[in-house]
């Protein structure tokens, strides 16, 4: 039986501007073990404290307008950041602790007369019970929608909330650095460049291509500062794993909108749809120039953009990309050659899966480096030195390939890796013809 | 002078896109021994492989790559190993608009276990251009489940240098650092 007391403590909160998805979340919450913490009512005027979805598409505008005058606490929602007057900025994906916590803050903003005794009430030991009842009933954690098997998308490593809204400027890859470091100079290397498959490209605009895509930085010395080899993650790349991020977790389509281009997201279908030629210039400059202060902001389709969007797709279905395509050209494009600055060429990783090499973009030496990484653990800088190919491109492929989550860090499944060996002994030369055959030799 | 002699096994449900696959990379007009489909198959598509299809790349005048391709319907399962015997690896095509594509890569995975244990196999994805989902993470997460390792390409079967990146990929997992000569 709900304690009385309890139930006139609960904070009236009503829902503005809140998605399906996230008002399923939270009615669930309110059902269970926020039942004695949020009492959710119909009207502005009942309650005392709102709770706002930012990512939802007027919710910003709205707030803008209309809620900031309201002169009550407001809990907002938002994969970004949100520090405003009188509101608690509560971070996606929800969870019940967040929520809970955004109602202690709550109390405190409203000071309401709450006595200590009624919070007594609502002691820890009852709190921890409830998170154990609602965590029985639903084992998927709040945030995550209940989603068939079949629809679970590509698992795109999360960044830190915090970064979304950082003033993010675009790639600087100090060139003076890289110079005055120490590297080894560029050393021909008797090797051809060995590509999967020939592309309807000229020599010369391929060659262009691999520039754009790897960069062209002669190898650095092992012993070298990291610095040197490493570039801070640029805003667009992690403006777009966040977008990923967030349509995998609510499973609808968001939009990520630069004022160059828009970027839809569109986990259903394992597609982004961009206005932009992820194959041309424009996509690069897209990349260099875009920053958080006129661009991407994100949030979940509303009705009229997902009408939009149909409307675009039939028009230009050329835009829509394979959503793991797109993640790796943007990745590579964003990193020219170098390293994030969370992936160290000295520590020995694997490759938990290959990338789908019939979709994403192709450079020199791209299988023999999956293929090493994939039958044993190594840093970056020995499979650069066993295959004997140049360490941009083994640093770009493991860039990317970490961007897609097919990256193997943990050094236990490493060493389970190394201990499996095939029985057969492949014949190495007839292997070697049928490559340069099967590569168009 | 002897002739060396290889073979790559193309295998999947029916309509999976073996016939098409082993045409695209072959060096010869592929033998084939399609029949008028008489049963369930006939709902995917008119012929089908009854024994088996045949293809052949040709590495110089003395070494040979046969390609085979399993007749997909499971009655003719007899036929698989005596096909795999002496293969180099395993080409598995799963058709993405089948009905459970999960429990086509379970069967055939299944099917062909002592193979893939003792050489590489590779899978490609077909019809995903129509079939969206599932997805290539999907098959991953599938495979991981199967404790196989094994490159997953989504992949049409008519596109020569979509069959050839999936053999590609098996060459360089049976032989890592293998130089391209």
């Amino acid at each position: 039986m709900i304690d009385q007391s309890q139930q006139n403590s609960a904070l009236r909160v009503c829902l503005e501007d809140v998605g399906t998805h996230n008002r399923a979340v939270l009615d669930f919450f309110f059902a269970k073990l926020g039942q004695h913490t949020f009492r959710c009512v119909d009207s502005q005027v009942e309650a005392n404290v709102l709770i706002i979805d930012y990512d939802f598409p007027p919710a910003r505008q709205r707030y803008e307008s209309e809620y900031q005058e309201w002169q009550k606490p407001a809990i907002i929602l938002s994969i970004s950041e949100v520090s405003l007057d009188n509101v608690i900025w509560l971070p996606k994906p929800l969870t019940s602790r967040s929520l809970l916590d955004a109602a202690a803050s709550v109390r405190a903003l409203l000071k309401v007369d709450v006595s200590d005794e009624a919070i007594e009430k609502l002691s820890n030991q009852k709190i921890a019970k409830n998170i154990e009842s609602f965590v029985a009933e639903k084992p998927v954690s709040l945030q995550r929608p209940v989603i068939k098997k079949a629809e679970v998308l590509v698992s795109v490593p999360l960044v830190n909330k915090a970064e979304v809204v950082e003033e993010t400027k675009a790639v600087d890859y100090d060139t003076q650095s890289v110079k005055q470091s120490p590297v080894n100079l560029p050393v021909e290397k008797n090797v051809e460049p060995s590509m999967p498959v020939k592309t309807s490209l000229t020599d010369q605009q391929q060659a262009q291509r691999w520039v754009e895509l790897c960069g062209d930085l002669p190898d650095f010395d092992v012993s070298a500062n990291l610095v040197s080899m490493q570039a801070e993650e640029s805003f667009f790349i992690s403006s777009v794993k966040d977008a990923v991020r967030l349509a995998r977790q609510c499973q609808q389509g968001v939009l990520l909108n630069f004022p160059q281009a828009k970027i839809f997201v569109l986990p259903e279908i394992h597609r982004i749809f961009c206005t932009v030629s992820i194959d041309g210039p424009d996509f690069i400059a897209l990349i260099r120039d875009c920053n958080s202060g006129d661009g991407g902001k994100m949030h979940i389709l509303s009705t009229p953009e997902i009408h939009e969007l149909n409307e675009l797709i039939s028009n230009q279905s050329t835009s829509l990309y394979d959503l793991e395509s797109f993640v790796w050209t943007s990745a590579l494009l964003s990193a020219h050659g170098l390293l994030p600055r969370d992936l160290d060429p000295n520590k020995v990783v694997g490759l938990k899966h290959w990338p789908s090499m019939t979709r994403v973009a192709l450079f020199p030496h791209i299988m023999p480096i999956a293929a090493q990484w994939a039958a044993q653990g190594m840093n970056a800088f020995d499979v650069a030195k066993t295959l004997n190919v140049p360490q941009r491109y083994v640093f770009s492929f493991y860039n990317a390939a970490n961007t897609l989550g097919l990256i193997e860090m943990d050094p236990e499944k490493l060493i389970k890796k190394q201990s499996t060996t095939r029985k057969a002994e492949a014949p190495r030369g007839l292997f070697s013809r049928l490559l340069k055959r099967l590569v168009g030799g | 002078m002897s002739t060396a002699n290889k073979k790559i096994i193309f295998t999947g449900p029916v309509g999976s896109g073996k016939t098409t696959a082993i045409r695209s990379i072959s060096d010869i007009e592929i033998v084939t021994t399609d029949e008028q489909a008489s049963d369930m198959t006939r709902a995917r598509k008119e012929s089908t492989t009854v024994a088996m299809d045949y293809g052949m790349i040709k590495l110089g005048d003395t070494e040979r790559v046969h390609l085979y391709g399993t007749p997909g319907q499971e009655r003719f399962s007899f036929m698989w190993d005596i096909l795999t015997e002496g293969g180099i690896g395993l080409v598995l095509l799963i058709d993405n608009s089948r009905k459970d594509p999960q429990q086509d890569l379970k069967f055939y995975t299944h099917a062909f276990r002592d193979f893939i244990e003792a050489q590489q196999l590779v899978v490609g994805v077909t019809r995903m251009d129509t079939h969206r989902v599932p997805n290539v993470q999907d098959y991953r997460d599938w495979l991981d489940q199967l404790k196989i390792t094994a490159p997953v390409f989504e992949v049409d079967a008519r596109k020569r240098e979509d069959v050839s990146m999936l053999m590609q990929a098996m060459l360089m997992s049976l032989a890592p650092g293998a130089e391209i000569l």
